[in-house]
């Protein structure tokens, strides 16, 4: 299977829309990031990469129902896709083997 | 996130408004919500101003160039617009459309026609004046000597003297020449007489000056020697036939002259329009006074100056030369001013006597805007019609835009359309302007159609013109025709836009009516101006005069026998002498008075030869004295008596300072260096016609100079009179060509460029008014066919045909009456400012505006009854069925 390039922001954004399970959307995204990485993020950067991994076929998004909530605008909800959860499973299994070849001593000192 | 009831302020609506301009549109939505929630949680953290900070910051992040644009999820499969069955498309559509709408492309094809056809005329009109004597490989070197008299006035006389002083003296010239024009001369071959035309007096520096092609001879060769003569091509054939070097021909029965060098025609656009050259040596001999090279005084403004400039010489230096050469002959000559002329200002300089004809810029500016009017008034129709039957192809576009067509190809496709038309009427519009300018000569006096017209420029300028009226017509029904919603369009609810206020296809027809009415005013006001011109009563007597020439200047003997034998004839009432008629365009003699009692000690008074009888026969009254008698006529100005009797005009005398006209009987005057008293007062008359302001005279008898016989006939046995006057001038005169002249026609040549712009004038507001009115045509019988079902409804619940005619005439028709509220303080302007150039000008009268304002509206009425009679008299049964 041709792997596609996923850069360590997308994972980021990725895992996080797998995270908030149906309610990600751009504020909760955003939010979460910085809760639980500590890293600033402008939204731009969060909007863009939204984007990008859905054109990549990693996300789907379709727009909620209108609420009264901030002035009755609807949210854009993402969704992880099948492939976007097989590139996170292989991210993952790739990981897991990489640590699997480091040599035994720093395996043990936890590098 | 957590909502609570409290209150939170909104963010700020300025950055709020530009995520709304400068987000992309397929995100906007939910982009907008997700930075309202973000601020309002930054609010809550950290206050009002970091809040605000944050979300300027955030906004910025998400417009251009930062934001991804989000691409639309299904992209339409869009055919290759240029494939060949796409084209066969567009074509076989445009083709269909212009078909079914017949009407409609008529009018506009006949619109844009009608005004192409004149602006592609007044573009080779403009092409060629600006054109004259470009050829000339020195052009931009020639200049002619320009100049001023101390009265102010433009002179263009160039003494023997600057010349000289010039070609001898002064570095940086190359060449130095005088050009003597000479009125028409006779020339007698064998037995036959001619009349010869453009005829002229040059050295052969003049000649390698310009640009003429040689057949046989060189300028050195062909005008060294006195008898020499030039002749061009067609001129030689018509005098001699067969090769005409080397043989010879006798000129004004005076001189024998040798044919020594032929050349080419010179072109239609030259201010030096050569046919007969003769050597400035002859000159020499048939005037003496010209032997001398060096002399700075005499005036005749046919002897004009010209030079070559050395290469890399500016004209600068040689201005100050000029000007003091003239500061150092102020003596000679009334001349204070000499200066360099360029070339290519020549032919636009109306106050030099021209060889050709001068061409004012103002002419060509005011011909070069009307023709963009016309275009625009032809563009004005298109797009009117254009957006309303773009409605009735509402379904087309939908249709395309459905199977994927995009905004551009639409607009692609109607630009498209729009070429089609526009470039059949370009070729249609070349036809009548090709047809058009055949009439230049007689509409405008100029000689277009003798110059070539289908050059490259044309062609690049007729496909220019077509893209330029192409984008200005189709641009906004292009626009209109894109932005139909395919949904609506479908479902049938498209409507004419119904706008508040003014809508733009109003402001058009009221912008056409308005320069279509302005057009009517002037041509009104115009032809009214010249009319006055004809018929003011000028001071003298002008109808059913005959003038002849008097070669010789009236030699003594024959000029007795020549009235004798007239007044033997019934049809001839009498017969006078004179330098000129009172009024002529040629030949005007001048003398500087210089007397105490001038307001400036001296003044140009135009002298004017007279038989006894002048006066009588010209019915020009005196104002005191008496007229000249027989025993005057020995008291010749030239025998230098002392007491040469003479008369003046009122204006002369007012201006020697008397009121009362008897004081200036028996005052003394000298004139020419001659010591004379006045006889007698003459009324004032317009002796250059009613452009000019009234001319000192001083009338003096001088039978060596009766140079013209005015002969007054029987009006109603013109043929006879005529035929009569021939026969014995041509007894008498057998070397000399016959060409007698109706004084009439030579006053009316005074006006000659008022009445050729007036002419021109006419056929573009009739052109306007056709364009105008087909629009308003086209226009009408749209809103008739949308409202048909209306009118229907309308009749059978009892509405007259009066009414509806008036219910649908009516809101045209206020139209054309805005357009003309507003036309006439514009044509009032523009012809107020065209009178002030005149001293005697007719009022300009509200009739005018009334007239031209019945004229439009009921062209107006005309155009919109016919289509919406034809609505009212309708069956409402049929018309109820429509559809």
């Amino acid at each position: 299977m041709r792997r596609t390039y996923l850069g360590e922001f997308e994972e980021i954004v990725l895992l996080m829309v797998a995270i908030l399970d149906g309610e990600a959307y751009g504020v909760t995204i955003n939010q979460e990031i910085e809760q639980q990485t500590g890293r600033k993020v402008t939204f731009g950067t969060v909007h863009n990469t939204l984007i990008r991994l859905e054109e990549k076929g990693f996300l789907s998004s379709q727009l909620g129902g209108a609420t009264t909530e901030r002035g009755g605008r609807r949210k854009r909800i993402f969704t992880v896709t099948v492939l976007g959860s097989k590139a996170l499973q292989e991210i993952q299994q790739l990981r897991n083997d990489l640590w699997q070849l480091l040599p035994a001593h720093l395996q043990l000192n936890g590098l | 996130m957590k909502k609570t009831g409290q209150h939170t302020p909104s963010p700020p609506r300025w950055a709020e408004q530009l995520l709304i301009w400068f987000h992309p549109a397929e995100t906007l939505e939910e982009v907008q919500g997700d930075l309202e929630e973000l601020f309002a949680g930054w609010y809550k953290e950290r206050g009002i101003r970091y809040a605000g900070f944050k979300y300027f910051l955030s906004i910025l992040s998400v417009t251009p160039p930062f934001v991804r644009k989000r691409k639309p999820k299904h992209q339409y499969h869009q055919p290759f617009l240029m494939h060949p069955a796409m084209i066969q498309n567009y074509f076989k559509i445009a083709y269909r459309s212009l078909q079914k709408n017949r009407l409609y492309s008529f009018i506009n094809l006949t619109g844009l026609a009608l005004g192409l056809g004149v602006a592609i005329t007044l573009f080779w009109i403009v092409r060629f004046e600006y054109s004259f004597d470009n050829y000339h490989a020195n052009a931009d070197r020639i200049y002619r000597i320009a100049s001023t008299d101390k009265f102010g006035e433009p002179q263009s006389h160039v003494p023997q003297g600057v010349i000289k002083t010039l070609s001898t003296q002064v570095p940086g010239i190359e060449l130095a020449a005088n050009l003597q024009g000479s009125m028409p001369g006779s020339v007698k071959v064998g037995t036959k007489v001619f009349n010869q035309k453009n005829i002229f007096y040059a050295p052969p520096q003049m000649l390698e000056m310009l640009d003429i092609e040689w057949i046989e001879g060189s300028p050195k060769q062909s005008l060294g020697a006195p008898g020499n003569v030039v002749l061009d091509e067609e001129t030689a054939k018509k005098l001699f036939r067969d090769d005409a070097m080397g043989k010879t021909f006798r000129f004004d029965d005076t001189i024998d002259l040798t044919v020594s060098g032929i050349i080419k025609k010179v072109p239609a656009n030259t201010e030096f329009p050569l046919q007969m050259i003769i050597s400035r040596e002859t000159f020499k001999q048939l005037q003496p006074e010209f032997k001398n090279e060096n002399y700075f005084g005499g005036g005749d403004s046919m002897n004009q100056g010209f030079v070559l400039l050395k290469k890399g010489s500016s004209q600068q230096p040689i201005n100050k030369i000029l000007a003091s050469l003239a500061q150092r002959h102020k003596d000679e000559n009334t001349t204070t001013s000499y200066h360099l002329q360029p070339l290519s200002d020549m032919h636009f300089d109306t106050d030099k006597d021209a060889y050709n004809y001068s061409m004012p810029h103002w002419i060509i500016y005011t011909l070069a805007s009307i023709g963009l009017f016309l275009i625009f008034i032809a563009c004005i129709n298109f797009i009117n019609l254009a957006t309303v039957q773009a409605i009735q192809r509402g379904r087309e576009i939908a249709m395309r835009k459905v199977l994927g067509g995009g905004k551009g190809q639409l607009i692609g496709q109607f630009f498209g359309e729009t070429a089609i038309l526009v470039f059949s009427a370009i070729v249609l519009g070349s036809l009548l302007a090709s047809k058009l300018i055949e009439y230049t000569p007689q509409l405008l006096g100029i000689l277009v159609p003798k110059a070539e017209i289908w050059k490259i420029s044309t062609f690049i300028f007729l496909f220019a013109l077509g893209i330029v009226v192409t984008l200005l017509a189709g641009f906004y029904p292009a626009l209109v025709l894109s932005k139909f919603e395919p949904i609506r369009a479908l479902q049938n609810r498209l409507f004419i836009p119904v706008s508040k206020g003014i809508s733009l296809r109003s402001t058009l027809v009221v912008l056409q009516f308005v320069i279509a009415q302005v057009l009517i005013i002037c041509t009104i006001l115009g032809i009214k101006q010249i009319r006055y011109f004809q018929e003011k009563d000028l001071g003298f007597a002008k109808s059913a005069v005959i003038t002849v020439a008097m070669p010789d200047r009236g030699n003594n003997n024959l000029r007795e026998r020549f009235t004798r034998s007239l007044s033997g004839h019934n049809e001839i009432k009498a017969v006078t002498y004179g330098l000129t008629t009172p009024a002529s365009q040629r030949n005007h003699w001048w003398g500087v008075v210089k007397d105490a009692r001038l307001p400036n000690g001296e003044e140009t008074f135009r002298i004017q030869h007279v038989d006894t009888n002048y006066f009588n026969f010209f019915h020009i009254s005196l104002l005191a004295g008496r007229g000249l008698t027989a025993s005057d006529t020995t008291k010749d100005i030239r025998t230098g008596a002392e007491n040469t009797p003479i008369l003046i005009n009122e204006k002369a005398a007012k201006d020697l300072g008397y009121i009362d006209m008897n004081k200036v009987l028996g005052q003394r005057l000298e004139i020419w260096g001659v010591k004379s008293t006045v006889v007698g007062v003459v009324k004032n008359y317009h002796s250059e016609g009613l452009k000019s302001k009234l001319m000192p005279h001083v009338y003096l008898y001088g039978s060596w100079n009766f140079q013209l016989a005015s002969i007054r006939i029987d009006p109603t046995q013109k043929e006879a009179a005529l035929k009569h006057i021939g026969a014995e001038w041509t007894s008498l005169f057998p070397n000399h060509y016959y060409d007698p002249k109706f004084l009439e026609d030579e006053i009316s040549s005074f006006y000659e460029s008022e009445r050729n712009l007036s002419n021109f004038i006419k056929l573009f507001a009739c052109i306007g008014i056709i364009i105008g009115s087909l629009g308003l045509f086209g226009l009408v019988s749209f809103v008739v066919t949308q409202r048909t079902k209306e009118i229907g409804v309308r009749k059978v619940l009892g509405a007259t045909v009066p009414g509806i005619v008036t219910l649908l005439s009516r809101d045209f028709l206020k139209l054309v009456f805005i357009a003309f509220i507003i036309a006439s303080p514009l044509a009032y302007y523009a012809m107020n400012r065209f009178l002030q150039e005149y001293t005697y000008k007719i009022d300009i009268e509200a009739w005018v505006f009334v007239l031209s304002g019945v004229i439009s509206i009921g062209i107006a009425l005309m155009t919109v009854s016919f289509q919406s009679i034809k609505a009212a008299l309708m069956n409402p049964v049929k018309s109820l069925r429509t559809e």
